[in-house]
């Protein structure tokens, strides 16, 4: 069912399909950097465009004479033709001005606004500034190296960074994250509500079953996960064609959605961005199922454990939201597993806000799996020693 | 009519109360808080909202050409106070502002002028040219007032009738439509609420029996298979207390956004949105209250047609996560959201309605047939 509502959804926003594969034509004649010769090359290809539509004064002027009119009376070949060519002019345009755009940015600026609005003082705000003095560092590295120089489909307009990590991945963990509360929940508190408690827990094999019944939920999880992710990701992969975009840099110019750009912590590949976002999605999904595995141990009711379960996740998201009365409390609070989770686009991000510290996901994850483990093994333990009782 | 009474109490166990308090507490910050604590949201909406007040108050809901022209006087008082702080101000001094229209005009590449500019987005001072701001939206609806219902876009032939017969009966829109889209916004999140309880509520209605291995028991006895319809009438009247007690209790909430005064004007004189019949705001609201019952009354029986069709509680969960993502997605939005509205022809509302009502029935019919040769497993 949630395959099918993935696939569903992914084939309603794949309209503009065929105008995102010319930037493959693009990789694979230039190249996946964008240097002047590039440009070069890419500018007299479009002049050539121009001329074999029968335009005389170049290409330019050509698309700004071009009228609704003008376009409509055209044949539909005619018509493909000019969208090809104002397709290549913007990416052009767009990259011609990428260093311009990037000199304009101002890390320092991006810091004293987020003090600003958030309120910061004292320790957070000290916090903050040694965060993004030490993102200036890497913003310079990352434009004398111009590493935002790659070919990738323009941010502004089509948003695939967005697509696919903010609402693909996002969906996907959602879906991932109620399987596994339920499924753990239900594996766990199978005997006592198939009432097969009293046999089971009574014999020394029987008390060590929990121990089994983690790892099955583990592994359950696993796999709920791997075919939702796969089933997913190649129906998207399917319809948008990423092959010549496996190695471009995640951090390229290209991929500036919105006001401020994506400034990741080091450069890497589009395939290792993806990867580390499926697995950080994955230790998400298994520190959930151990939460949900040791409260179900305890508390022995499915129906109770998953609801509740499901309530802390949703209370982790809504809960920064109240610490606005204080800066180090709300800090904290940003080490948080669902706002990770919520927001596979923002990893390893730089300039997002209160989750961008450098190495804030790792972090996160050890913190959630080391309570969730701390929990767990101290439940298993109490378990051993519990009295049965009806 | 005991039976029933103990029902109604096995539902409210404490794990289950705890658990709804907290959840309606994480929901109402997440779905509603904003739209109550924010309305108007920004500005310069929460200025306008407080001209319309005022208009409201003196004018009623049909404006006219002498009534427009009071308004712009206080308009022009606006105006001439905030050019006399232009005159004064050293910093507009300095970027040689003294008309609004040299100051809505002035160089944006001209540097004492963004000074000015951005003191004046900094200090009070600027409030004044949020209220010219809000004085201009209202101006603005009011000259375009007979061209809102924008005559040449039309879904139907049946929207085209009804946008006709809006502009013969000149019923124009004179006031914005913050107050209904912010109305309209908080019912179907308080709908998305109410269907969230009754789905924890009423889930183990049928299956805690079920779980518990109490079924086989009940059945061997007469009486015992008359507990379905008992246990069926107490979900209803769960549903039923449920939806009351959140619609009230929101309810009270809602009327401090002190929208009160809009509640007897037409909605096509306050929404931009037009709507198949002339009905009132009040009316409008007492509609959509009565909608909101129908949807929770509707989903409260899937709930518990699912909860006596499943087999353990993973299966009900897992139904009840589809139910409600179908209603969140689709029921809720076209039944509720779009109203009366012409986004859709004027039956399919009412037919999706009838649709569910008679699924509903059906079901609950075929279960109760069920239910009386059932055998004993």
């Amino acid at each position: 069912m949630f395959l099918g509502f993935n696939s569903f959804y992914i084939w309603s926003e794949a309209r503009e399909g065929k105008e995102l594969a010319i930037l493959n034509d693009i990789v694979e004649t230039y190249g996946k950097t964008i240097n002047d010769e590039a440009l070069e090359g890419l500018q007299e290809e479009i002049e050539q465009k121009a001329i074999a539509l029968g335009s005389e004064q170049g290409a330019a002027a050509y698309l700004d004479s071009m009228t609704p009119e003008f376009y409509y009376k055209q044949s539909e070949d005619m018509q493909q033709q000019i969208d090809e060519l104002s397709l290549y002019a913007m990416y052009a345009d767009l990259a011609g001005r990428l260093g311009e755009r990037y000199e304009k940015i101002d890390i320092h600026a991006f810091g004293e606004d987020m003090k600003k609005t958030y309120g910061l003082s004292g320790i957070s705000a000290s916090w903050m500034d040694e965060h993004f003095a030490q993102l200036e560092g890497r913003f310079e590295t990352f434009m004398e190296n111009e590493s935002y120089n790659e070919w990738f489909f323009a941010g502004n307009p089509y948003r695939m960074h967005s697509f696919l990590f903010r609402s693909i991945m996002k969906i996907i963990a959602l879906e991932g994250i109620l399987l596994a509360v339920l499924m753990t929940a239900y594996l766990t508190a199978y005997e006592r509500e198939q009432r097969t408690h009293l046999l089971v827990f009574a014999s020394k094999i029987g008390r060590g079953l929990m121990k089994k019944k983690a790892w099955a939920a583990g592994i359950a999880t696993v796999w709920a996960g791997l075919l939702l992710m796969a089933g997913t990701l190649a129906v998207f992969f399917s319809f948008h064609d990423y092959s010549g975009l496996w190695n471009v840099n995640v951090g390229s110019g290209l991929n500036w959605e919105y006001q401020a750009p994506y400034v990741f912590w080091w450069d890497m590949p589009i395939w290792q961005y993806l990867l580390l976002a499926v697995v950080i999605v994955f230790i998400s999904w298994l520190i959930i199922t151990i939460a949900t595995f040791a409260m179900a141990v305890r508390v022995q009711s499915s129906y109770i454990v998953s609801i509740a379960i499901l309530l802390v996740l949703l209370a982790l998201f809504v809960v920064p939201s109240y610490f606005t009365f204080s800066p180090l409390l709300m800090l904290a609070s940003h080490f948080n597993l669902m706002l990770l989770v919520l927001n596979p686009h923002m990893l390893f991000n730089g300039l997002s806000g209160m989750t961008g510290f450098w190495y804030h996901e790792l972090l996160t994850l050890s913190i959630f799996m080391l309570l969730a483990a701390v929990v767990a093994i101290r439940t298993m333990k109490r378990f051993k020693r519990k009295d049965i009782h009806e | 009519m005991r039976l029933w009474w103990m029902e109604i109490k096995k539902c409210f166990t404490w794990p289950i109360i705890g658990l709804l308090i907290v959840m309606n507490v994480l929901l109402y910050s997440l779905l509603v808080e904003f739209h109550l604590d924010n309305f108007p949201n920004g500005r310069p909406s929460s200025e306008r909202f407080e001209i319309e007040l005022d208009m409201v108050e003196k004018y009623g809901e049909v404006i006219d050409d002498g009534e427009i022209a009071e308004v712009q006087r206080e308009y022009g008082k606006i105006v001439e106070k905030f050019e006399a702080i232009l005159k004064v101000h050293p910093l507009s001094q300095a970027a040689g502002v003294e008309t609004i229209e040299q100051y809505r005009e002035g160089e944006r590449d001209d540097e004492a002028f963004n000074k000015m500019r951005q003191a004046f987005w900094e200090t009070d001072d600027f409030d004044l040219m949020w209220w010219i701001q809000a004085y201009e939206g209202v101006f603005e609806n009011y000259r375009y007032k007979d061209r809102i219902f924008y005559g040449e876009y039309y879904r139907s032939a049946q929207e085209k009738e009804r946008i006709d017969e809006l502009l013969e009966n000149e019923s124009y829109q004179y006031y914005g439509s913050s107050v209904v889209e912010n109305f309209i916004t908080i019912a179907e999140n308080v709908t998305i609420i109410i269907l969230f309880n009754l789905m924890i509520l009423l889930s183990p209605l049928f299956l805690r029996d079920r779980v518990n291995q109490m079924v086989p028991l009940q059945y061997s006895s007469k009486h015992g298979r008359k507990i379905f319809a008992t246990k069926w009438w107490a979900g209803l009247a769960l549903t039923l207390f449920v939806t009351t007690f959140l619609i009230a209790a929101y309810g009270l909430l809602y009327m401090g956004n002190g929208t009160s005064p809009f509640f007897f004007m037409q909605l096509y004189h306050m929404d931009n949105i037009n709507y198949w019949y002339d009905v009132t705001f009040g009316q409008y609201i007492i509609s959509v209250v009565i909608g909101m019952y129908l949807i929770s009354a509707i989903f409260g029986m899937l709930v518990i047609a699912c909860s006596s069709l499943s087999g353990n509680y993973l299966i009900q969960m897992a139904t009840q996560i589809v139910l409600i993502g179908l209603f969140i997605w689709l029921v809720i939005p076209m039944a509720l959201g779009r109203l009366f509205q012409t986004y859709h022809l004027p039956w399919i509302v009412p037919g999706i309605y009838v649709g569910l009502i008679t699924l509903v029935l059906l079901l609950f019919y075929r279960l109760l047939r069920r239910e009386r040769v059932r055998e004993i497993t």
